[in-house]
């Protein structure tokens, strides 16, 4: 091998190298945007689901018209948070309950037949663990995301039994 | 080396510090975005948090014995503490009359306040 070829080679080898480590690079930086983009969905809808069962929960219970209205009761193996209403129809209740990997909310005839897949699906969740204990309400929540959070209410109306 | 080679290295120099740059400003902006999430996150639990408390001192009428007894959390004096996810959440209690009481939650995380409130209480 020559003087200029060994040049022509060492050009070459240059050129190369400098090209791969622009590909190197935009390979990198779109593997980071990727990995932050997945991180920052996750987190966000983390949060909004927190917030949203957190808040959809808060807002039924509220409005109910008594404190005594608010019941836990199992259908099958699901537990669910009922608030019972009063109508000049009759009697009705609202059940909030997970079924299917979705918080579902179900308004119904008090003594009717509960299908537990006709609720209308409020948000995805995996699984809603209410437990009513001297009138506070403790529901353990596992997200979609197999995240778990603890959600307190106090439903005794000031009145500790 | 020739002189077209010489001419791609130049090139491809050029390139590869304008994508250095490109990449500075996208990873700054990542950098941002991601504290930015975790911010969002740290409030969402701690707003979780709080209310918890706020709902548990209502329940037990600010006492904090039973809200220790209840929830497991640690009483010290006049106050409760408990963790979780990395926030410290704090109740103390502000002042009591004969009927109502007031008791402050605060929602730290590094030592950095992210939510506080008073909740008033029936006695």
């Amino acid at each position: 091998m020559n003087q200029k070829e060994i040049k022509n080679y060492i050009g070459t080898i240059a050129v190369l190298a400098v090209f791969i480590a622009l590909a190197v690079s935009v390979v990198l930086l779109i593997v980071a945007g990727t990995s932050v983009f997945n991180r920052l969905s996750y987190q966000n809808e983390n949060s909004y689901d927190k917030r949203t069962i957190s808040r959809f929960i808060a807002n039924k219970i509220d409005s109910a018209d008594k404190i005594e209205d608010i019941f836990v009761q199992t259908y099958g193996d699901t537990s669910a948070v009922g608030i019972r209403q009063n109508y000049s129809t009759g009697e009705y209740i609202t059940i909030i309950y997970c079924c299917d990997g979705y918080l579902r909310e179900l308004f119904l005839p008090e003594n009717a037949v509960v299908e537990l897949r006709s609720g209308e699906k409020i948000i995805k969740c995996s699984e809603l663990n209410p437990d009513m204990n001297n009138g506070l309400l403790t529901i353990d929540v596992v997200l979609s995301s197999d995240e778990h959070f603890r959600l307190i209410y106090d439903v005794s109306g000031g009145n500790l039994k | 080396m020739n002189d077209r080679n010489v001419l791609t290295l130049i090139e491809q120099t050029i390139a590869v510090f304008i994508l250095a740059l490109a990449a500075a400003i996208c990873l700054k902006v990542f950098a941002y975005s991601s504290e930015l999430s975790n911010e969002t996150e740290r409030i969402s639990d701690a707003y979780v948090l709080a209310s918890n408390a706020s709902e548990s001192i209502k329940y037990a009428s600010g006492d904090f014995d039973r809200v220790a007894q209840i929830t497991g959390w640690t009483k010290k004096e006049d106050s409760l503490a408990f963790s979780e996810n990395g926030l410290d959440v704090t109740i103390t209690k502000e002042s009591e009359s004969e009927y109502l009481g007031c008791a402050s939650v605060c929602v730290l995380s590094d030592n950095e306040e992210i939510i506080s409130f008073d909740v008033m209480y029936q006695r």
